[in-house]
């Protein structure tokens, strides 16, 4: 490991004038990760048009080996299909491409496919899986945030829509700052509102500083694939990422609130309108902060009880009148005041006389202010992070990661193993009074084109989502506790790559899609009659590859995957017929088995239609997870999640199996089998081609005939015979129910359920 | 290192993994590079050293039990009732703010126990009959101070959520005995969940493989165990051979897939459990003596007794962890009214408890089982509300019996009002390394491999309290 990393940091080495001087650390700076890298020269190879295949044949080809023979079209339209949709492809899809005559048909049928909005639904889970999407807050509570789902309706359209990915990177860390007058843009900005929240923390300084925790260790997970996280307590064990790299990435979000409803116009036209509400403020502020300060005795005896679990300083915070809160002052407030909410009968219970009719006087007079406030050109309810208008609080350093044991003072500043500087501040522009300018200064530093991270990070990503893993195998982390990239030069040049088209993802995508090494067949035995699933013997290629490369870190054939939970889940839907494709909107709660959990709220859907829609529209509940998922390796909403874990558990099989949803979908495949025809044979091949995209074969046909045969029989016996009277109606019921049970079986087999 | 998301490479590594959550050989090859010998610097002794457990059973008073009232007598609460803790008591954060509030005297009686006189209240008079097997360790101390971080940290080791849970790295650690069971069972004494749901039985950042299966009090415990009625029996079994058909004519061109084979043998083990799954939960077998000791015929103690008696027959099972939830919910939380409270949740676990201790004892099982009792945290000695005590994470009491720990023995101690633990501090991450060094695992070198960093189950703290061991 230590051999190839030296190697190939030889080959890349080279300094960037303006963005990176080598860190001090001689071991450290030789980590390939945090150096710059130069476009590498493609490999003269005959054979590889593509760029990708000669990187990936160079390779094969010092090992002896070659890639596999292309997998035949039946089984790449299903590869594409999952791949950028997440859905099976249809048995009219599957006949008409395996039939076109035209040389590009594939080509065009990628294409279609990148055209298609469920490429956004299936692709932008990806992306939610990273960012632990959740519409809850997490902890005992696990409330509700409203509006989460418009940050996922956000992620579809952004994919949809190809957004460049350094638009779209601005877009999630400073959509507010530098983009707003897009209501899209600032929903993206619910990234930085991700983390989990305890909704009644009594520790409301620890609370703040774990959201800000979570945020930093998020921020260097997702965009630059470095394991910040670990320099939270002191700096990192084996990276060169020190505790203050930690603490200066955090500074470029200390400043950031949540809110539901903000601004929408253009920077200039908001500069206009927070200059017309700072005047407004200064008359209004004094009526505020009077009826404010007279009420707060009141207050305070209203809420005793609720405010004993406060220490003095949330106390002061939310006691001082908002007009003369510092920044931090505001962060407790928002941790406190949501847990001590004091009506306004309880508070007049606590007033005198006097102080009552002051406090009519003064309300009055505020609410007639009120009618004047200046207005913005629009505004947004999207779940947005926007920037204390008091300017961000100071950033600490803790030591030993305690939110109560702050040290040295900080300022936004970049990686020091990237910039070459443990103390060098960023350097900020302000774009507006109302917003430091911070985050968008990250932004700007992270798409750099010298940046040696976001675009290998994302490349790998891209990689990975077609290949099964990366050429990094942990995406989220590319520090020295990863081994090294199988294909150096090939990452290298696919970010160089996507800069050169501008951070289009979806011509990378058609890119990889075209390449040989994509398109090559994941069977890696010959077949002695033509038909893949006969018996067969090893390749020549596979028998010496089975023994230099056992694992096939070097692509000699595709690798074979199980379909992640949504896909699995979302082509049950397709097969059966049962699929709603309405796209985007609240989230929806499907059925759950029954008494499956006492304790979380889980209001099902009213319309039927909403439990049959694709899975990314299902509501996501950090307490409870949607069970079908979950038991097919959903990750866990509180963290990011790089590559989904494939396990293999009984459980998996007795929900399929047992589970009267299921059975329902296998029902409602029967009844679409049916209606098209009344013949068993054309029923069965129907069914093998809507679930596994192909015909079935002569010994397919047999034994599925049959089990049907087998099946009507044990189920006859058992049918009850004042219900189905004579014997022609039990037999029919018999046979139709026998067809629900191949269905069910179909939707149980491996090869509904893999990929090759 | 062990790559957790590597396909299996072999047909018995696909069926470790192919369990219904039926562990891993993490820990084979963890001892096979200790080779029994001492690890130069590390502070704990090799693995072996300690564990002789096979299973652990952990009873989960869930809301916090008060030590104040049942293990840890102190007399000085009494003294001091209705003032305020003396000033040389440190002040602490309390959830409700009862810091300053006058000390609340406890009504127990108590009772010094068998050969080692080790004292217990008489609210748990069946378990103090009990007292020469067990290790009270009274200077427990956590670092949450709510439910939910607190019952979280004791389950995972963070009072923030996302990472495994103690029965998820057991499982991990010691992978399964019996392939019909899953090795890490969950049992609640009530339909409410502790809080935090699901999550506190959880595998965070590992795979599913190791979770916790919560058993349900019906005669399928497993979700989704059976099949509709109408679907059942020859049915079924005619269906699963298909099934089985389809997917081995699939897997002949692919025989590199090890997942596929994997899968196969998934379908055989849901068809096992549904056979045995029910035989381990039917109390039919066991004679009306047993049903007598654990308290199955009394209304009150019935529910938890139900669970007692079923940990001893999943243990028998060989299965691996099994987490018995009393009060599920939160219910032992007496922030108001203790005595009531604290009276019936004691009496709903008392002789159940001691009936579990007696008939894994009598039926040579206690060795090699580890029962952990206690809650996420204790209570003040102040009061709240007038006859309530609030959460106190400094100071609070577990206690073990079984699994090799030393039987009528105390470690650490609390001050004079069981406010702060002073000696002998056994933060959460010191008793969990504890708990894995008796069922065999040294902490320190029960790896996985997350997001770059090498995770332990402690959180990279804990020492083993080598003192409760014999």
């Amino acid at each position: 490991m230590f051999v190839r990393t030296v190697t190939w940091a030889l080959i890349t080495c080279v300094a960037s004038v303006a963005f990176a001087e080598a860190p001090k650390d001689i071991d450290d700076a030789k980590h390939w990760a945090f150096r710059s890298y130069e476009r590498p020269q493609i490999p003269d190879l005959p054979g590889a048009s593509n760029p990708i295949d000669a990187f990936i044949l160079r390779d094969l080809k010092a090992k002896d080996l070659d890639l596999s023979p292309p997998a035949s079209r039946g089984i790449l339209i299903r590869r594409a299909y999952f791949d950028l949709l997440g859905l099976p492809p249809s048995p009219i899809e599957v006949r008409a491409f395996v039939n076109d005559p035209a040389a590009n048909a594939y080509e065009r049928m990628i294409d279609r496919l990148l055209a298609s909005p469920h490429y956004g639904e299936h692709w932008g889970r990806h992306w939610l899986d990273l960012v632990r999407y959740a519409e809850t807050a997490g902890f005992n509570a696990d409330p509700a945030r409203p509006l989460a789902y418009k940050y996922r309706e956000y992620i579809v359209k952004a994919f949809n829509s190809n957004t460049p990915y350094d638009r779209f990177l601005k877009e999630q860390i400073a959509g507010d700052e530098l983009y707003p007058e897009n209501t899209d843009a600032l929903a993206a900005t619910g990234f930085n509102l991700m983390w989990p929240d305890e909704s009644n923390a009594s520790n409301v300084l620890l609370a703040r500083q774990d959201a800000l925790n979570d945020l930093t260790t998020n921020v260097g997970a997702v965009f630059l694939g470095v394991s910040i996280g670990c320099a939270q307590c002191h700096d990192h064990k084996f990276d060169p990422l020190l505790q203050t790299d930690f603490y200066r990435l955090q500074s470029f979000f200390v400043g950031i609130v949540p809110k539901d409803r903000v601004p929408v116009g253009t920077g200039k036209q908001l500069v206009d309108y927070e200059a017309r509400l700072a005047k407004w403020r200064a008359e209004v502020w004094n009526v505020h902060t009077e009826l404010y300060e007279m009420e707060r005795d009141a207050r305070i005896a209203a809420s005793e009880i609720k405010r004993l679990k406060f220490p003095k300083v949330v106390l002061d915070a939310i006691d001082a009148p908002p007009s003369k809160r510092t920044a931090l002052q505001h962060q407790l407030a928002f941790w406190s005041e949501r847990q001590i909410v004091v009506s306004d009968k309880q508070l007049e219970g606590k007033l005198s006389d006097a102080k009552k009719k002051r406090r009519a006087e003064l309300k009055k007079q505020f609410g007639e202010l009120k009618k004047s406030r200046p207005q913005p050109p629009s505004w947004a309810n999207v779940m947005a992070s926007v920037e204390l208008e008091t300017g961000a609080p100071p950033t600490f350093l803790l030591e030993g990661g305690s939110y109560d044991n702050p040290s040295d003072e900080l300022q936004p500043g970049f990686l020091s193993a990237i910039i070459g500087d443990e103390s060098k501040p960023a350097r900020i522009e302000q774009p507006r009074p109302s917003t430091s300018g911070r985050r968008t200064a990250l932004a700007e530093w992270m798409t750099d084109a010298n940046n040696p991270l976001t675009p290998r990070v994302i490349a790998n990503r891209l990689w990975q989502s077609h290949f099964g893993r990366g050429l990094v195998s942990n995406a989220n982390d590319f520090g020295q506790q990863t081994p090294p990239p199988t294909h150096p030069d090939l990452l290298n040049w696919l970010a160089d790559e996507l800069m050169h088209r501008d951070w289009d993802l979806k011509s990378m995508h058609r890119l990889i899609m075209t390449s040989r090494s994509y398109r090559q067949s994941a069977l890696f035995q010959q077949s002695t009659s033509g038909n893949p699933n006969h018996f067969a013997v090893a390749t020549a290629l596979a028998r010496r590859a089975v023994k230099s490369d056992p694992g096939n870190r070097l692509y000699w054939h595709y690798p074979r995957r199980r379909l992640a939970a949504e896909s699995i889940r979302d082509s049950m839907l397709s097969v059966s017929g049962l699929l709603n494709e309405q796209m985007h909107g609240a989230s929806v709660r499907p059925s759950l088995p029954p008494n499956f959990s006492t304790r979380e709220k889980w209001a099902v859907s009213k319309s039927q239609g909403d439990h049959n829609r694709r899975s990314v529209y299902i509501y996501a509940k950090r307490n409870l997870p949607y069970p079908l998922l979950n038991v097919f390796d959903f990750p866990d909403m509180h963290e990011s999640c790089a590559l989904r874990a494939k396990t293999t558990v009984a459980p998996q099989a007795l929900m399929l199996l047992n589970s009267e949803l299921i059975l329902q979908f296998a029902k409602a495949f029967a009844n679409r089998l049916r209606a098209t025809t009344t013949v068993p044979e054309q029923q069965i091949a129907n069914a093998y081609m809507f679930a596994f995209g192909r015909m079935p074969e002569g010994i397919d046909q047999i034994e599925a005939q049959e089990f049907l045969q087998q099946q009507s029989a044990l189920i006859a016996k058992n049918l009850d015979v004042k219900k189905f009277k004579t014997e022609p109606d039990r037999q029919q019921e018999a046979q139709s129910q026998a067809m629900i049970d191949l269905c069910h079986a179909l939707l149980n087999a491996n090869e509904f359920l893999y990929l090759d | 290192m062990t790559l957790h998301i590597e396909q299996p490479s072999n047909r018995r590594d696909f069926l470790q993994r192919a369990g219904g959550g039926f562990g891993a050989l993490a820990l084979q090859g963890m001892l096979a590079s200790e080779a029994g010998a001492a690890v130069p610097g590390s502070r704990n002794r090799p693995a072996h050293y300690f564990g002789k457990a096979k299973s652990i059973i952990f009873l989960f008073m869930d809301g916090g039990p008060s030590h104040l009232d049942t293990f840890d007598p102190k007399p000085m609460v009494n003294e001091h009732a209705g003032k305020p803790l003396p000033q040389s008591i440190e002040r602490v954060i309390t959830p409700m703010g009862v810091s300053e509030n006058p000390v609340l005297p406890t009504k127990r009686t108590w009772k010094q126990y068998g050969e080692s006189g080790l004292p217990v209240s008489n609210w748990y008079e069946h378990v103090g009959e009990m007292a020469d097997e067990l290790c009270v360790i009274r200077s427990c101390q956590a670092d949450g101070l709510n439910h939910v971080g607190s019952v979280c940290q004791m389950n995972t080791g963070s009072i923030l959520a996302g990472r495994p849970s103690l029965g998820a790295w057991v499982n991990y650690g010691l992978g399964t005995e019996n392939e019909n069971l899953p090795s890490f069972v969950v049992l609640l004494d009530n339909p409410r969940e502790p809080p935090g749901g699901s999550r506190v039985w959880g595998t965070g950042f590992m795979p599913a493989t190791y979770q916790g299966t919560r058993f349900r009090n019906a005669k399928d415990p497993v979700l989704h165990l059976s099949p509709p009625a109408s679907f059942a029996g020859d049915r079924q079994k005619n269906k699963l051979e298909f099934i089985n058909r389809l997917n081995k004519r699939h897997r002949s061109p692919r025989p590199d897939n090890g997942e596929l084979e994997a899968r196969i043998a998934a379908y055989e083990l849901a068809f096992q459990m549904q056979k045995h799954a029910p035989e381990a939960v039917d109390l039919a077998q066991e004679s009306k003596e047993t049903l007598e000791l654990y308290g199955i015929n009394d209304k009150t103690t019935k529910a938890f007794g139900r669970n007692c008696l079923l940990a001893r027959r999943l243990v028998e099972r060989s299965v691996r962890f099994i987490q018995l939830y009393s009060g599920s919910g939160s219910k032992w939380d007496a922030h108001s009214k203790i005595e009531n409270n604290h009276t019936l949740h004691c009496k709903e676990t008392d002789k159940p408890i001691a009936g579990l201790l007696r008939d894994l004892k009598q039926r040579g099982l206690l060795d090699e089982t580890l029962v952990i009792w206690g809650g996420e945290f204790g209570r003040t000695p102040m009061s709240e509300k007038g006859d309530g005590r609030d959460h106190n994470p400094y100071g609070f009491t577990m206690w073990l019996a079984g699994g090799g720990v030393k039987g009528g023995h105390i470690v650490g101690a609390t001050d004079d009002f069981g406010m702060h633990a002073v000696e002998g501090h056994a933060h959460v991450h010191d008793l969990h390394a504890t708990f894995m060094a008796a069922a065999g695992i040294d902490h320190e070198k029960l790896i996985y491999h997350h997001q770059g960093r090498p995770e332990r189950a402690t959180v990279n703290e804990g020492t083993v309290i080598e003192d409760v061991f014999a």
